[in-house]
């Protein structure tokens, strides 16, 4: 569980959209992660079942204390970005990604997160969303081209332009 | 009359992410020879997500450590004992308290016991005791310049680093430096107010590594704060509310920062 926790918590930033209620959101998650240890089948994969819990107990915690989080917006400085790179055009171009990233509204930011970020199939972040895989298809065309605008067009970038299935 | 097909840009989301299906793919690349719109369309979709992922890792940096979940289940225990509505966190560790739990944890335990919760960092530190500073605090104090400058002298020492050409930033009214000190390292302290007597300190301590990191402008408990590493020094702006007043100060006391040299 410590070598997921960084994962986690990185993922009810995600959810949540401030730091100290993904703090609780993680350590939360944790604890119920423990009381549930019985249910986890061996062979799968942790961070999943971590992942769809922390949904699960965020949604029941805004159920009952009906938490506003309005459009989930994150500003830069609750991400507390770091970067190594002296360059300052790259920090300022890190900045602005990840404050489009972050002023998306919560389900595009989850899904950029799940799939872009963590790697999961289409499939993987629908189950962990508990959401159908088409909202996931919605949710990552819309959240693309809020990104597309804040990423500068680099000849040197690789993007994924002509990587469909096909090659 | 040709007809060119159209693809939604969930489709072309798809096709992106090598999710799209064999049939799509083949509609959409024999599209692309001919329909020039449709590369524009991908192009407004096209992102570079290995980019993405190098930023989003810098964030995995930020995470708390793990918590003692033992120490939290204790107090969850104590909370349902006295029949005390739980807090956000103890809502959850209530449920299925008990033998259940206590199997969960022996499962677990061996995994979580390295974990200790993680003391205040050294902005947290400074930010408690600049929360302390009132409009008042500062008032009698104001330096001549060779008093300024040889209070200078004495931080620049014990820093290692010569900060004695301190810029003067608009709006920033020197008042006083000193040598103040966090986990056995000097932390400077240079307390500045802005005309309206809102006290703000910029603090400086040794980093942990010469990295360099651009300003970023936070909010640190409810004082507007910025923070920035250059040359093995970490600095920390705070004081007031006014994110984008302490944003422009911090601005010029990052470029500052660049001219700052050994001593």
């Amino acid at each position: 569980m410590n070598a997921v926790f960084p994962r986690l918590w990185r993922y009810c930033m995600a959810v949540t959209g401030q730091r100290d209620w993904a703090d609780d959101l993680a350590q939360a998650t944790c604890l119920r992660a423990i009381e549930q240890a019985d249910k986890f089948e061996a062979g799968t994969h942790l961070d999943r079942w971590m992942f769809r819990m922390a949904q699960r107990v965020w949604l029941n915690e805004l159920r009952s204390r009906k938490v506003r989080i309005g459009k989930g917006v994150v500003p830069v400085e609750d991400v507390d970005l770091r970067d190594d790179k002296p360059d300052s055009e790259t920090n300022i171009f890190a900045r602005d990604v990840l404050s489009q990233v972050n002023a998306l509204p919560v389900g595009q930011r989850q899904s950029v997160l799940l799939v872009y970020v963590e790697g999961f199939s289409y499939k993987e972040a629908a189950n962990i969303m508990e959401i159908p895989i088409g909202t996931v298809m919605s949710r990552l065309a819309a959240a693309r081209r809020v990104i597309v605008a804040a990423m500068p067009k680099d000849e040197d970038q690789k993007t994924d332009a002509g990587k469909g299935a096909a090659e | 009359m040709i007809h060119e097909a159209h693809f939604t840009d969930e489709q072309l989301t798809a096709y992106l992410d090598g999710e799209a299906g064999e049939n799509l793919c083949v509609a959409i690349d024999a599209a692309l020879e001919t329909n020039d719109a449709l590369a524009d369309q991908i192009a407004a979709l096209d992102i570079d997500k290995s980019a993405l992922t190098t930023l989003f890792s810098t964030v995995l940096d930020d995470a708390p450590a793990m918590p003692d979940l033992k120490k939290q289940q204790k107090q969850a225990t104590k909370a349902a004992n006295k029949n005390v509505r739980p807090s956000f966190l103890g809502s959850f560790a209530l449920i299925g308290t008990g033998i259940a739990a206590g199997v969960a944890m022996m499962l677990f335990l061996p995994d979580l016991l390295p974990a200790q919760p993680k003391a205040p960092g050294w902005k947290a530190v400074v930010a408690s005791y600049q929360s302390l500073y009132s409009n008042e605090t500062l008032m009698a104090k104001s330096p001549s310049d060779a008093e300024a400058s040889a209070q200078l002298a004495v931080v620049s020492a014990a820093l290692g680093a010569d900060i004695s050409q301190l810029p003067q930033v608009q709006g920033l009214d020197f008042k006083r430096a000193q040598v103040l000190g966090f986990n056995g390292k000097p932390l400077i302290q240079l307390a500045f107010t802005r005309p309206d007597g809102t006290p703000v300190a910029l603090c400086i301590i040794a980093a942990k590594s010469n990295d360099a990191k651009a300003m970023v402008p936070e909010t640190i408990q409810g004082m507007a704060a910025a923070s920035w590493n250059r040359d093995g020094l970490a600095y920390l702006l705070i004081g007031g509310d006014q994110g984008d007043v302490t944003a422009s100060e911090a601005q010029a006391f990052e470029a500052w920062a660049g001219t700052v040299s050994d001593t």
